[in-house]
């Protein structure tokens, strides 16, 4: 476990020591300053368009990022060849997955946290509190991104790093598609298109689970089992995720 | 795993690894047919030219590679097993390292990897900072070294674990002159301490100088394996013959020279007896006879010309 942990630490280090990330947190800070504008031009909001814009912002935001440093993550190692020298010590391919998939989310955390931190400082300036609901939102947002890294880290395991990149962002959108293909296909009654969109619905992972972004907003009372069901949801798609990007990584050559 | 085995460092037999490539994906075989063996404690040399597969090879050792034939044994298990990687440190030809981290911080991170704690982690991280002559740029980012030190590092890297075998690729290659001395020093230094290293290299000089068993890879087969001395000893090309000769003197074969007032005669070894009586009859002085034997030079163009005439 020792290794796994080193792994993840180096993987953090490189990842908050990028460039890139800071120029995509300067557009959250541009999008949250914004929203304050548009804030206070709308009477009787009192922070909600900071709350409403500021949470959106910060999920697509976050799940570019998880994006970015789950591809570059295991596309630089294999780009560079960085890797060999750590595959050569006593490190198990799985364990050195797992080590990069710790490293970003430990990464993704520490970043939510400060997005999320400015978002609630705004959003409290312009007259909303901080709320637990908002707290959750961001919390779940955190499995959502880490889930997203996870997708990233099983594409960028076989192919190039635009391909991974573009078949990330496709899972991203469809995942946020897929309760909506599901319904469309059990409205349109033909039985080929019901199971197409079913097998979608069941393929893609279903990002909707972890938007607590409405109760956020409306400081809505949440429910424990959907809190719960996110959490199962989420940790056992991720879980399946890797394991399936461990098997991949097992089997692959390294020229 | 079979005990003698086990004691094996490396062993490889009927090896081979084909690369799919192109859009029709068509096989190219790196490496053919390789099968040697590296004695515990032995300084063995692994050479060929640039594309031989010497790389193919390591990473096959590392298990960064899987054969697509023959068997690898590493310490008697496949080196796909972490458990068997604990007992290997490993150099890559190029320095591929994490770059943004300082050299102490990679150290560390190497160490962890060893699973190294305590007292005894930072002891090995200060002597390998001191054996690798990098002792006051701990605290120095990799991208700011130079070729040269990054060799050290990673040396360095390889050492951390105190590996029973060292497996370095190209370890002197881009080094200047005291880099390459420091790095073959290394190698010795290891060796007297009853490591086991495997190096592979195209400077032959290199190999000549350290090695005692070396393995001639040419086109991806191993063509001579074994003791340097038995490779060399048996194969005396030419003898020279030093002497003065008296005016006017013809030798019956060889090639003459005639340089400082002596004659130098160049001849096969099986004419040299012949020759020399031939010499001390006409009145001759013999002044140094020396057997030229087949460098490692020579062995390896001739394995390479060899392969080179039959495909």
């Amino acid at each position: 476990m020792n290794h796994v942990l080193a792994i993840a630490r180096v993987t953090y280090r490189e990842a908050v020591r990028n460039r890139v990330l800071y120029s995509l947190l300067f557009f959250v800070v541009v999008l949250l300053l914004v929203s304050g504008v548009l804030d206070s031009m709308t009477t009787g909001q009192n922070g909600r368009v900071v709350l409403d814009l500021g949470l959106a912002g910060v999920q697509l935001f976050g799940a570019l990022i998880a994006m970015f440093l789950g591809v570059s993550a295991m596309s630089r190692e294999v780009a560079r060849k960085t890797l060999y020298v750590v595959l050569a010590k006593p490190v198990g391919r799985t364990g050195f997955l797992l080590g990069k998939f710790l490293g970003l989310l430990a990464t993704l955390g520490v970043l939510l946290a400060a997005m999320g931190g400015c978002l609630l400082l705004v959003a409290a300036v312009f007259g909303a509190a901080p709320s637990g609901q908002a707290l959750l939102a961001l919390a779940m947002m955190w499995l959502e991104l880490g889930l997203i890294g996870a997708v990233a880290l099983l594409f960028a395991v076989f192919t190039g790093p635009f391909l991974s990149g573009m078949f990330t962002l496709g899972v991203f959108c469809i995942g946020h598609l897929t309760p909506g293909l599901k319904a469309l296909g059990r409205e349109s009654g033909d039985a080929f298109i019901v199971a197409l969109t079913q097998g979608v619905y069941y393929l893609f992972p279903n990002l909707d689970v972890f938007d607590f972004k409405t109760e956020a907003l409306y400081r809505l009372p949440v429910s424990a089992s959907g809190v719960g069901l996110a959490l199962v949801y989420g940790v056992a798609y991720t879980g399946a995720l890797l394991a399936l990007a461990a098997l991949l990584f097992k089997r692959r050559d390294f020229r | 795993m079979n005990t003698m085995e086990g004691t094996v460092p490396i062993h490889m037999e009927g090896v081979g690894k084909a690369f799919r490539q192109g859009f029709w994906m068509h096989a190219r075989e790196a490496v053919r047919d390789v099968s040697f063996s590296v004695p515990e404690g032995s300084l063995f040399g692994y050479l060929g030219h640039n594309g031989a597969g010497k790389t193919t090879t390591i990473k096959m050792l590392l298990g960064l590679i899987a054969p697509s034939r023959g068997q690898v044994r590493v310490w008697g298990g496949s080196p796909a097993d972490p458990v068997v990687r604990r007992r290997v440190g490993y150099l890559p030809e190029q320095p591929y390292f994490y770059d943004y981290l300082t050299a102490r911080e990679f150290l560390d991170f190497h160490a962890d990897l060893c699973g190294l704690t305590g007292d005894s982690r930072r002891r090995r991280i200060a002597l390998m900072f001191d054996w690798v002559d990098l002792a006051g740029a701990e605290d120095v980012a990799l991208n700011r070294f130079s070729k040269g030190m990054l060799q050290r590092i990673g040396l360095a890297q390889a050492l951390i674990g105190d590996p029973e075998l060292v497996i370095l690729d190209e370890p002197m290659s881009g080094l200047d002159p005291a880099g390459r001395k420091r790095v073959r020093d290394i190698m010795v230094e290891l060796k007297a301490r009853g490591r086991t290293v495997f190096f592979s290299t195209h400077v032959l000089a290199d190999a000549e100088t350290v090695c005692d068993q070396v393995a001639i890879l040419v086109q991806g087969r191993v063509r001579s394996v074994g003791p340097l001395t038995e490779l060399l000893k048996p194969k005396v090309t030419e003898v020279e013959i030093v002497a003065q000769a008296p005016d006017g003197y013809q030798a019956p074969q060889g090639r003459v020279v005639h340089r400082d007032g002596r004659l130098h005669l160049t001849l096969a070894e099986a004419d040299s007896g012949p020759a020399l009586r031939h010499l001390l009859d006409a009145g001759g002085r013999v002044l140094s006879v020396t057997p030229h034997r087949e460098t490692l030079e020579t062995l390896f163009m001739n394995e390479l010309t060899a392969v080179e005439r039959a495909g």
